[in-house]
């Protein structure tokens, strides 16, 4: 479904942000596209939507070129900026003029999500909240049943209830058909949701792998000394102890903890799979 | 080629009734000033003009251009309002219709639909405006004659004329329309800005090719053209005016496009 061979890219008199990426993203998967502060996740975004060209290397989403910018293309994906552009209307008259423009909108999900979500149909969006924004974008995005969703930063600025309401609406809404890719540094809020872990570093690929091969292969628990364990693979200090990645045995499988696993391979840990 | 990929009708209805409904109000807006505007205009020529000179053909023309040029600025200069700001230009870019369309719809509304408006709306502000003077003026009224929207137009008298005088102001608009596409912010001044280096670099040209090739004839920044005739309504700065206007377009309107195309964030 995505596909990027041998990509580079860079910015305006900058050094490159990508050498020689390749990534390849199948649907049915909700990824989570990991990296620190100018790695190149929304650069990343931004390129598979067809807002950057690649300076070398070629794109592939859903058989079409980006750049090119198709409309059947276009009507098959949407990208969720951190900051979305919301026009003076209600919101109502926002999906009556936005919604024919995607060929499988789906307007019962949408007033479903909607409900779900708290916001009303009357409400001007030039008139909410930051977060009441963001959730009536991603109320949106994933109504159109695109293809493929690349939605940044999809959290931030939604309250604790609604980050609940947005991984139980994402799950719900969400087919076979579909890829999901979040980028995000609020790993919390997605670690219950993504089934597969993508970690940007230098402009590379370091780490891609689905969620059950990383609960298979470790564990991830909190102990107060480090002195009783055996085979840690990773540790971490934190208040009342320690954070730890283990080598899994027993088949006892723990829930990921992303953001040990995410400072693990930023410090070149070695994860054998 | 897959034409349906560039263009249909459907999705180009869809995506004009969307541009409607979002910048309706600015389009209204715009109108509105522009009505008040000419009709200050008209209003204050109306009052100063000489009586011993042909209204329509010394007035009424001339501010019918010079309006139209000023109204053009505003109106095509601001074309693709989405580019102006960065999360609107993703907006823009990610709406799920062709480049063409996108052009064509801008094209419609910001050039045709601006010149449409136009030419009846500046008439019946000139009707409107002449009336009120007369109420008020009712010892001193000034006679117009009366004249239709295009009839005032008799005085540009042939057809190669008008065609001259419609390219020239065509070039014009694509020029406002390319530099639209080409520059982010502060579009309408960056074009002006470039459309002024241009007319300078253009004026600098022309000066060193009279002083080139008819140096006894110029002095200073004198430019000399020789009007050669070609045939009996045809002289040489007409054919060069055409030329020019009909180039200029037909190369600012596909640069526009493919600026649109190219177009990243």
């Amino acid at each position: 479904m995505i596909q990027t061979n041998k990509l580079y890219f860079n910015y305006r008199k900058q050094q490159n942000l990508f050498n020689n990426l390749t990534l390849k993203q199948k649907s049915g998967n909700i990824t989570g596209l990991l990296g620190k502060n100018g790695a190149g996740k929304s650069t990343l975004l931004n390129l598979l939507a067809g807002l950057l060209h690649p300076k070398q290397g070629s794109i592939e989403v859903n058989g079409y070129v980006p750049s090119k910018r198709d409309p059947n293309f276009l009507s098959d994906i949407f990208l969720v900026t951190d900051e979305p552009f919301l026009p003076s209307l209600t919101i109502s008259s926002y999906i009556r003029v936005y919604a024919p423009l995607y060929k499988n909108f789906d307007s019962e999900k949408m007033s479903r999500i909607l409900k779900e979500f708290e916001l009303f149909e009357n409400q001007k969006l030039d008139g909410i909240s930051h977060g009441q924004k963001k959730k009536f974008v991603i109320a949106f995005a994933l109504s159109t049943n695109c293809k493929l969703l690349l939605l940044d930063e999809p959290t931030n600025g939604l309250d604790i209830p609604s980050k609940s309401v947005f991984r139980k609406v994402l799950v719900n809404s969400v087919d076979e058909e579909q890829l999901v890719i979040i980028s995000t540094h609020q790993v919390k809020d997605i670690e219950t949701v993504i089934d597969k872990i993508v970690i940007l570093e230098e402009g590379k690929i370091v780490f891609e792998k689905d969620t059950y091969q990383i609960t298979e292969k470790f564990q991830f628990q909190k102990t107060q000394s480090l002195s009783n364990i055996s085979e840690i693979i990773y540790s971490e200090k934190c208040p009342g102890g320690y954070k730890v990645i283990l080598t899994a045995k027993d088949n006892e499988e723990t829930v990921i903890n992303i953001e040990l696993l995410f400072n693990a391979i930023i410090n070149n840990v070695k994860l054998t799979f | 080629m897959n034409i349906q990929k560039h263009f249909n009708l459907k999705r180009f209805y869809n995506y004009l009734q969307y541009d409607l409904i979002l910048n309706g109000r600015t389009y209204l807006y715009f109108s509105i000033g522009l009505f008040m505007t000419l009709f200050f205009i008209i209003f204050f020529t109306i009052s100063t003009a000489s009586p011993r000179l042909e209204f329509v053909k010394q007035y009424y023309i001339p501010i019918f251009f010079f309006t139209y040029l000023i109204g053009g600025v505003m109106a095509i200069g601001t074309s693709f309002p989405a580019f102006r700001n960065a999360n609107s230009t993703i907006n823009y870019l990610l709406l799920p219709v062709s480049d063409l369309e996108k052009f064509l719809v801008q094209f419609s509304i910001r050039i045709i639909g601006f010149t449409l408006l136009f030419f009846p709306l500046y008439w019946v502000v000139f009707k409107l405006a002449y009336s009120t003077y007369n109420l008020f003026e009712w010892k001193d009224p000034i006679q117009i004659e009366s004249f239709g929207i295009f009839s005032g137009f008799h005085y540009v008298v042939t057809t190669l004329d008008r065609f001259v005088a419609g390219f020239s102001i065509f070039s014009v608009t694509t020029f406002l329309f390319a530099g639209a596409t080409y520059f982010k912010k502060y579009a309408v001044f960056k074009t002006m800005l470039t459309f002024s280096l241009f007319t300078i670099v253009l004026f600098v040209f022309m000066v060193l090719l009279s002083h080139l090739f008819l140096p006894d004839m110029v002095k200073g920044f004198d430019i000399r053209i020789l009007n050669r005739k070609i045939n009996d309504d045809l002289v040489s700065f007409q054919l060069y005016a055409s030329i020019f206007g009909i180039g200029t377009s037909l190369f600012l309107l596909p640069l526009a496009y493919f600026k649109l195309k190219e177009k990243e964030i």
